[in-house]
């Protein structure tokens, strides 16, 4: 119980810490800008003004929000050691687990926020585009959930690196991650394809060991007025979790190794 | 001290270089970048392209994003017709490639195939007139959205109107009619146009359909300019057989609409006698409405007040009584809308505001004749020619002049060389001070490789008006066809003596850097 306190003021800490942070602010303007000219962009085109704002509204939550994950996540372990406050974190009675996992539900905290202010100008912009919100038009934040685990995942993967590396390092190998796990399913296509039995299961262990960002990609869907089945947000919640639970035990265990001198 | 006293110096004198080289920079920028812009637009625009031509690569290079991307395509198809009819180009060799990128990143976009098919059959200046390329995109959209039939009635929609296929119209709008939520209509279409493909009455009956069942404006008013139009044709159409029929029995055209009742062929000369007063009053409105559009807001004022004096006019002439005159300024307002939409390049509404014009008074010729030149705008050259026997009634027998110009055109563009050349001798041998004709016959002997003819003609122009652009622009083009470039420059350089606008010598100037290549 102790233990759960202690994260839980390492959580809010850094989630004050996060929100000082000036490039946020401006992130989140320049994404509810977006938001905002996405009713223009419906304007010149013919035919799909809901089906934009829809499409780029979630896309600019989503590419904003990792931006995000991404810039912050990085220093958040980095940043206590360069400017030797670890040592007095630690120097207290909180063990480095508690440490890291408060550390990450703080930025995660941060995030869940600022989806939430994006996710209101979105519903402001539709509700101006469209005069009036439907039943189905909530239906959307299937998609916004969605973003929410993906981003959840990104921060645990910079979390890792910005356990091991610098926070330059860290940046590049976290998108480098992103990169390839949109690409999983082509990895595995491509291994499929040469007919080596050696390439083959190579992939297919690359596909299996590697985070799946390609699984949370709704957008499309959405922006048709499809909603997310319930069955596809269980399983890519309890992958969420799993995985989350091996990355952030992965840091742990780096963390624990490491020596403060 | 000394050492101090000459660093301030040679402070001084580098900020006065560096201020130097600012403001000498800026200024001298100007020249350079509109150098730049000349040598661009001698060059001439940058063929249209696609850098990625894959669907697939740009949907896995969006990282989940390709709805997004699909959406940006689409935009880019709407600007990209849009911009091809305002500039009246008739190339749209991109418009199949960028169709195929918006669907295979966004499978489910229907309105890219719905809009996009229709982009893709109607015929140029409109659009790309590759109704096989539409028929690809309706195929791929059906596989991918099985389920949809209103992609079944653009396929079924596109055999019947622009490739007069009807035994595939009609099988394509059964198939349709199977669909989940299809409508009725679509079977009692496929029975339609499987007994009677092409009759007028089956455009009335499709194009109804679309209207009633649009759920878009612009689809919409396509559909009533359509109707419209049905509507006319099929007047035109019987007017042209009873003036056949009297040439037949007579021996010659009919000359006037009595001829005609006199015959026996008509009972009354036509007085609109459906349309009343009210209608009058309708059309009237709409009319009005027509001819503001497209107004600045800066004028909108102004607008207000004419489109209320008119409003108020019309509500008098209703009033009052004055049928016949009411009607004669409902179709005079039509005409004029029609050649205001003709200036404005709005070539689909000129033709319909015409239509209009000749539904209400089919026997005044001033209507015809914007009719004619909303269909040459639109290069409807075989439909004007159909109306030949009309023009030829209501111009007493010999056709005016600038009909008969009209007509050559149509030869002209149609290749029916010989046709165009004969009326353009017997109007120069009329008339040898109209130079169009004098144009049309050097730009026919060119186009039929009779360069030393076209040479003479062209020169025969010039010497009564050497300021006449297209004369000049034919006979350097029939130079430089007969390869005597030289000689296509020297003319053009010869220009220089003569008072030309300096939009012509623009045009000279992009013709000299085209032949100097």
């Amino acid at each position: 119980m102790k233990s759960v306190r202690r994260i839980a003021v390492i959580a809010l800490q850094n989630f004050k810490e996060s929100v000082r942070e000036r490039v946020l602010y401006n992130l989140i303007v320049f994404a509810l800008l977006l938001i905002g000219a996405a009713i223009l962009f419906g304007r010149i085109s013919v035919g799909v003004e809901q089906i934009i704002l829809v499409n780029l509204g979630l896309s600019s939550i989503s590419a904003f929000g990792l931006l995000m994950a991404i810039f912050i996540g990085i220093s958040l372990v980095w940043k206590e050691i360069d400017r030797r406050t670890i040592y007095s974190i630690l120097a207290k009675p909180v063990r480095r687990p508690e440490f890291i996992i408060g550390k990450y539900f703080g930025l995660v905290g941060t995030l869940l926020i600022n989806t939430a202010i994006m996710t209101t100008g979105f519903y402001v912009a539709l509700l101006y585009d469209k005069g009036r919100l439907e039943l189905s038009d909530f239906r959307a934040l299937g998609a916004v959930y969605m973003i929410l685990l993906q981003l959840a995942l990104v921060v645990g993967v910079a979390l890792l690196f910005s356990c091991i590396s610098t926070p330059i390092l860290s940046a590049v190998f976290t998108l480098c991650v992103y990169v390839i796990g949109n690409f999983l399913n082509d990895i595995r296509w491509f291994g499929q394809e040469t007919n080596s039995a050696w390439v083959e299961k190579l992939t297919t262990f690359l596909y299996y060991l590697l985070p799946n960002f390609g699984n949370f990609n709704v957008i499309s869907r959405t922006a048709h007025g499809e909603s997310v089945p319930g069955y596809l947000l269980l399983s890519n919640s309890l992958y969420t979790l799993l995985y989350l639970a091996i990355l952030i035990s992965a840091a742990i265990l780096i963390f624990e190794e490491r020596e403060f001198r | 001290m000394s050492n101090k006293s000459n660093a301030s110096v040679e402070g001084r004198l580098a900020r006065r270089i560096c201020w130097v080289i600012v403001i000498g920079g800026f200024l001298s920028l100007f020249p350079i970048q509109q150098g730049i812009d000349r040598t661009e637009d001698a060059m001439g625009n940058v063929a249209d392209a696609l850098y990625l031509t894959s669907g697939q690569v740009l949907s896995r290079l969006s990282l989940g994003h390709e709805g997004l991307l699909a959406d940006i395509y689409w935009t880019r198809v709407v600007q990209y017709v849009g911009l091809k009819r305002l500039s009246h180009s008739t190339n749209f060799d991109q418009l199949g490639p960028l169709l195929r990128l918006t669907t295979e990143l966004d499978p489910h976009l229907l309105i890219a195939y719905r809009f996009g098919s229709i982009f893709l059959a109607e015929k140029p200046p409109g659009g790309a007139g590759q109704p096989e390329e539409a028929l690809r995109l309706l195929r791929r959209g059906i596989v991918a959205n099985p389920d949809y039939w209103r992609l079944w009635e653009d396929l079924g929609f596109i055999y019947y109107w622009d490739l007069k296929d009807y035994a595939n119209a009609a099988r394509v709008f059964q198939a349709g009619s199977e669909r989940p939520g299809a409508l009725v209509w679509m079977r009692v279409m496929a029975a339609t146009v499987a007994a009677q493909g092409g009759e007028t009455q089956t455009s009335r009956a499709l194009w109804s359909e679309i209207y009633r069942h649009a759920d878009n404006e612009q689809v919409r008013q396509s559909a009533i300019e359509h109707l419209a139009a049905i509507e006319t044709q099929d007047q035109i159409e019987k007017l042209n057989q009873l003036l056949a029929r009297y040439q037949k029995r007579e021996g010659r055209a009919a000359r006037s609409f009595h001829e005609l009742v006199e015959a026996g062929y008509l009972a009354d000369v036509p007085r609109d006698q459906t349309l009343g007063l009210a209608l009058f009053g309708l059309l009237g409105v709409k009319a009005v409405a027509d001819l503001t559009r497209g107004v600045s807001s800066k004028r909108s004022r102004y607008t207000v007040v004419l489109k209320s004096a008119l409003y108020l006019a019309i509500g008098s002439l209703v009033v009052v009584g004055a049928r016949v005159l009411g009607l004669d300024w409902a179709a005079e307002l039509y005409m004029w809308s029609s050649q205001g939409d003709v200036d404005r390049g709005q070539y689909g509404r000129a033709y319909t505001n015409a239509v209009q014009a000749v539904g209400l008074r089919p026997g005044a010729l001033q209507y015809w004749r914007t009719l004619a030149v909303a269909k040459l705008a639109q290069r409807q050259f075989e439909s004007l020619l159909d109306d030949h026997l009309t023009f030829q009634f209501l111009d007493g027998g010999t056709l005016d002049e600038q009909d008969a110009y009209r007509f050559a055109l149509c030869y002209f563009y149609l290749g029916e060389y010989d046709k165009a050349l004969s009326i353009t001798k017997h109007l120069i041998q009329q008339n040898r001070r109209y130079a169009a004709p004098y144009v049309l016959q050097g730009m026919t002997y060119s186009a039929q490789k009779k360069y030393a003819d076209a040479e003479l003609t062209f020169l025969d122009i010039l010497q009564r008006y050497p300021t006449n652009q297209a004369a000049v622009e034919g006979l350097a083009q029939t130079y430089y066809l007969a390869g005597k470039r030289d000689l296509a420059i020297q003319l053009l350089d010869e220009t220089a003596k003569y008072s030309f606008p300096p939009g012509a010598r623009k045009r000279f100037e992009a013709l000299k850097a085209l032949y100097g290549r």
